[in-house]
């Protein structure tokens, strides 16, 4: 009786992967005809580039003036321009090189020169929003937005002529440099 | 009886991959495809998008791909190329689909082209190519101009393009 039973599950089994034989060619063409295809991977590698433009009328250098003792608070405003591809934040530093000097070799302290720096049109902050007393540390003026976009702002230098001394142009050479985060 | 029924086992299991490939290797069509500069994938190489000092650029560059179709079957055939998703780089930021021109040359039979000359790249499957009556075996060009816009994010930008060969 135990030896039917067993030929009657082999009997069932064997039907059953014939079956399964007489289908699959169907399944395989499916309703089309029969389709085929290749998969290719397009690359193309974009290079990063970052740099910094100035915009001031004296070029590179800071020049404040002509500064007359009593007189009013001076100007002198720079853009700087941030183009970038990069996908990462960065901040634009501040150092100063050389400090003021004028025509005649006078120094003008740097505790009584002032700067503010705006916002950036594209998102970026300003770390000097009110009048921010210059040093000669390195110091960050500005944080670009989380996605490191290109930006552009501008940086305004001023002093309180009343505390000015000798007259005369003073001229400062100042480097704003960037750095990514 | 044994006998009878380990046969009755044994022959569909020993059919089994005959009979469930052979009919699909004989008669489907195979398509092939190789970039001409060769390697697997279709590299566009390195790119600016910026110049060193800020100038804005508009870069273009253009590359080849081969497409071969072998089809015993006799039938009419069509291909299609599908993109699902456009370039995207390591940051996740994309290129447009509008920034890819391509066109069709280098035919071997009088199948038609299905696609403009310099059309744009589009999302979805697209016919680009349709047989002779005769379904003939098939080898042409698509060329390829990628237009990178000024100011693209940096990156290696990558995007899947499958090709089709649908016999009908």
């Amino acid at each position: 009786m135990k030896h039917s039973s067993f030929r009657s599950k082999i009997l069932i089994a064997s039907l059953l992967l014939f079956a399964l034989t007489l289908h699959a060619p169907t399944a395989s063409f499916g309703q089309a005809g029969g389709t085929a295809n290749q998969t290719v991977y397009f690359i193309i590698t974009i290079d990063p580039a970052f740099s910094l433009e100035l915009k001031s009328s004296e070029g590179g250098n800071v020049t404040i003036g002509p500064v007359l003792p009593n007189g009013g608070t001076v100007l002198q405003t720079q853009e700087v321009i941030i183009h970038t591809n990069q996908t990462s934040p960065y901040r634009i530093k501040q150092i100063v090189q050389d400090s003021f000097v004028n025509e005649r070799g006078v120094t003008l302290p740097l505790s009584k020169v002032k700067y503010t720096v705006t916002n950036g049109l594209n998102g970026g902050s300003s770390n000097a929003s009110g009048p921010t007393q210059l040093t000669d540390q390195e110091t960050v003026i500005f944080t670009s937005n989380s996605r490191g976009d290109a930006d552009r702002f501008t940086i305004s230098y001023f002093v309180d002529e009343k505390k000015i001394i000798a007259a005369g142009k003073y001229h400062a050479r100042i480097d704003i440099r960037g750095e990514r985060s | 009886m044994n006998r009878i029924l380990q046969c009755l086992l044994i022959l569909p299991l020993a059919l089994l991959p005959i009979t469930a490939s052979a009919p699909a290797f004989a008669q489907q069509a195979t398509i092939a495809v190789e970039p001409i500069n060769g390697g697997f994938d279709m590299d566009f190489g390195n790119v600016k998008s910026l110049g060193p000092d800020g100038e804005l650029k508009t870069n273009i560059v253009t590359g080849q791909l081969r497409l071969i179709i072998t089809n015993p079957s006799g039938n009419p055939y069509k291909i299609y190329q599908t993109i699902y998703s456009s370039w995207q780089n390591e940051s996740g930021e994309n290129l447009p689909f509008d920034s890819v021109q391509f066109f069709i040359t280098n035919t071997k039979t009088p199948g038609l082209i299905k696609v403009p000359t310099n059309g744009y790249l589009q999302s979805g499957q697209q016919e680009i190519f349709q047989s002779d009556p005769q379904g003939d075996n098939e080898d042409f060009l698509i060329n390829y101009t990628i237009r990178i816009p000024p100011e693209q994010k940096a990156g290696r930008y990558r995007m899947n393009v499958a090709f089709n060969v649908v016999t009908q």
